[in-house]
């Protein structure tokens, strides 16, 4: 009897729990496409993603019924662990941003989606991008990103300090005048010249004033025990050991950043992604900055860096369509120059440095511009093979074990160049 | 739990006294009674094998195989193994791993021992010296890696500004390689410290006063008292403690990631911390895998011989 009661009773209790969970089918029409778009990074980067987002959803987004939810996934190797783990789980976001040289390997595995038809179909201007940034979202002759917040390393300098020195404010223009400039800034104010950390992205830039990439072209072999790398490793290596320039080993850039606040070294390498981050804390901290391009040696050059937007696959094609939508309206002239002016990452589109609010802001802050200046003319690309990651550790360590920890240098590059080869790093897998 | 007599079937819900039955469904009871132990360890074993054994399991078949994570497995045998035994960088990582262990541990229960038996008399100076020492436990390690990558700073650091004040030159604590290790095993020991010597402690309050007064009539100095007293009474929880030590000290991560990556120049770099370099970052789980299943297999066998070398000398108390 008891028995009977109480299943009559839980039969009853979930007759309401489930009238209650299923929503009428009359909802169902007006119920909006709900995407989700990851992104990396905190701070500025990080209310420019959710302002766009929110910015979508008020206008397009409100038009074609698509809703956009945006969500922080830490760095972007972070972003990329988890993007794997979710397609592995099959569950991906609809969008999503990507670090530049990391397209060609989730393309390959089918984890993004060519977006050359949506391109065509769309008849979207490729030729109004940049032509530097174009490099890292092709992989095989097929588009697969669209570029987003891509940035350049630059020289920025605590022109301050510079005054100081009797030096000219505009920068050096070579490497020689480089070392010059170290040498009379250590003298007459006792700061640092540069404080560098080990970033090979920022070697990567070296590299290129020297007219070689870190990889052979087919990037098969690295070119680490070059004579252009061994060049830029001794340039550096004198200057430290003269007490002109200050490296801090590892990828950390904290300890740069210390020494930029304390006003302990007049320059320092970064990305355009940081510009309004570093005018702003010039401003709190009582100097002026000044940026220019990284200075010349055989030529100028430099790596693109940053994140273009992708589409992942494991959706339906009625998703695949709205996130598509997002995806061209992030990148569209007017939603690029916001990106542009809010973070400092370059402005992407020719359409969109030509605009007038653009326009204005290079004339209010030139540094803004300095940027675009360099990408237009000396903008490369990265490395796309998926190996690289393992020849950047390499890399770094060589950096530390040359630069703060006194190793010689053809040494330390013929083992490291023998490790990379022993170890396959860069053999197709 | 004490023996009061009864059989655990005394216990069981089902015991009840059920007048005439059948017995076919007598035999259905007797089932029933026999399943219900199982049953009610059912959900633990569950999650045991979800989380413990099949993951285990799972890092055992990925060694044997090279994969991205999202493309095609290929079975490779034992090359995951044959690479890594003759990668030389491994030999490094190891030889970082164990350095870490031996100093970090030694230093940590040597240090605990003494800190032990100056703080365990019950005053109040001593309560609140004991919890200061145990805070550094409670601290998350994230914050623990910033505080002390600012204190390590040479440029900055109040390390180095101390030693300037004394004259000495600075140390560039977490920058120069052959430095790194011994500034990442200072700061293992600083925190791990506290809780080694809170267990001590209570380990030392639960010997039996009578030995100490039995010592004091035979006016037995304070080394020998400690020696043949105290050290064989908390010989069980100094077992166990080195133990799980070694344990942690082996699986050390966060404190690498957080500090120095690794760097510089693989100075940093243990096991654990590679494992996760080549799974996340190289994306080679194979490879990873097989560095996994060193761990294992290391952890096991220091477990086993350090029970069999110290198991029969520890005195557990009771007879025997």
């Amino acid at each position: 009897m008891i028995m009977r009661k109480i299943f009559a009773l839980l039969a009853a209790l979930a007759a309401i729990i489930s009238a209650a969970a299923l929503p009428g089918p009359s909802f169902a029409a007006a119920k909006p496409i709900e995407l989700t778009f990851w992104y990396s990074w905190t701070d500025k980067i990080q209310e420019n993603n959710i302002n766009l987002a929110k910015m979508f959803n008020e206008t397009r987004g409100k038009e074609l019924n698509i809703q956009v939810t945006a969500e922080y996934q830490g760095t972007y190797n972070e972003l990329h662990q988890k993007l794997q783990a979710a397609f592995v789980a099959g569950k991906t976001p609809s969008v999503t941003v990507m670090e530049i040289a990391s397209i060609k390997r989730f393309a390959e595995s089918g984890v993004i989606l060519p977006l050359s038809p949506y391109i065509e179909r769309d008849k979207i201007d490729m030729d109004d991008f940049y032509k530097g940034l174009l490099i890292n979202c092709n992989a095989g002759g097929t588009w697969y990103g669209l570029p987003y917040l891509r940035s350049t390393p630059i020289l920025y300098m605590n022109t301050t300090l510079l005054e100081k020195a009797g030096l000219d404010p505009s920068g050096p223009k070579t490497w020689d005048e480089l070392a010059e400039y170290c040498k009379t800034v250590k003298e007459k104010t006792g700061a640092y010249g540069i404080t560098l950390n080990s970033d090979v992205w920022i070697f990567e830039a070296f590299m290129f004033e020297n007219g070689v990439a870190t990889l052979t072209p087919d990037e098969s072999h690295s070119n680490i025990n070059s004579p252009e790398s061994r060049s830029v490793f001794a340039f550096f290596k004198d200057l430290v050991d003269k007490g002109y320039v200050r490296c801090v080993a590892g990828e950390d850039y904290g300890k740069v950043a210390a020494d930029i606040m304390n006003q302990k070294t007049a320059m320092f390498f970064n990305s355009t992604a940081d510009l309004t981050y570093n005018l702003e804390l010039a401003r709190e901290n009582g100097y002026e900055i000044n940026t220019c391009f990284i200075p010349s040696n055989k030529s100028y050059g430099v790596p693109t860096g940053g994140c273009n937007l992708v589409l992942t696959s494991r959706q339906t094609d009625e998703e695949r369509e709205a996130a598509w939508e997002f995806i061209k309206w992030m990148t569209e002239t007017k939603q690029a120059a916001y990106a542009h002016a809010y973070t400092g990452y370059v402005a992407t589109r020719k359409s969109t440095a030509a605009s007038p609010e653009i326009q204005a802001l290079y004339k209010e802050k030139p540094q803004f511009k300095v940027a675009l200046d360099q990408l237009e003319q000396y903008g490369h690309g990265r490395p796309m093979n998926p190996g690289y990651a393992q020849v950047i550790v390499e890399w770094t360590a060589a950096m530390d074990a040359i630069w703060s920890n006194g190793a010689d240098i053809d040494s330390t590059l013929a083992a490291a160049e023998a490790k990379i080869v022993r170890m396959n790093m860069l053999a197709a897998k | 739990m004490r023996d009061t007599g009864k059989t655990i079937e005394a216990y069981l819900p089902l015991a009840m006294p059920i007048p005439r039955m059948a017995a076919a469904e007598k035999y259905l009871r007797r089932a029933a009674r026999a399943a219900t132990p199982y049953m009610m360890v059912a959900p633990a074993i569950w999650s045991l094998c979800v989380f413990v054994v099949y993951p285990i399991l799972y890092m055992i078949w990925l060694s044997a195989f090279r994969w991205d994570m999202i493309g095609p497995k290929i079975y490779v045998g034992l090359g995951n193994f044959a690479e890594l035994f003759s990668n030389p960088d491994f030999y490094v990582v190891m030889g970082n791993t164990f350095r870490f262990m031996f100093f970090s541990v030694s230093i940590s229960i040597v240090g605990a021992l003494l800190l032990a038996v100056y703080l365990k008399a019950k005053t109040r100076t001593n309560a609140i010296l004991q919890s200061f020492i145990f805070t550094p436990y409670i601290i998350s390690m994230v914050s623990v890696a910033f505080m002390w990558v600012w204190l390590m700073n040479s440029e900055y650091g109040l390390l180095n500004f101390i030693l300037g004040k004394a004259g000495a030159s600075g140390v560039r604590w977490l920058e120069d390689a052959s430095v790194a290790m011994y500034s990442m095993i200072i700061v293992a020991v600083w925190k791990g410290l506290g809780y080694n010597v809170i267990i001590l402690i209570s380990a030392m309050h639960a010997i039996p006063n009578q030995l100490y007064e039995a010592a004091a009539l035979d006016n037995t100095k304070p080394l020998k008292t400690f020696f043949r007293i105290t050290l064989p009474m908390i010989s069980p929880t100094l077992f166990f403690l080195t133990l799980m030590n070694i344990i942690a000290a082996f699986k050390v991560f966060e404190q690498v990631a957080l500090m120095t990556g690794g760097g510089p120049i693989n100075a940093t770099n243990t096991l654990v911390f590679d494992i996760y370099q080549f799974g996340f970052k190289f994306y080679q789980l194979g490879y990873a895998s097989a560095q996994g299943v060193v761990l294992m297999a290391l952890i096991a066998v220091c477990t086993a011989a350090y029970f069999g070398a110290l198991a029969r000398r520890v005195h557990y108390g009771g007879e025997a």
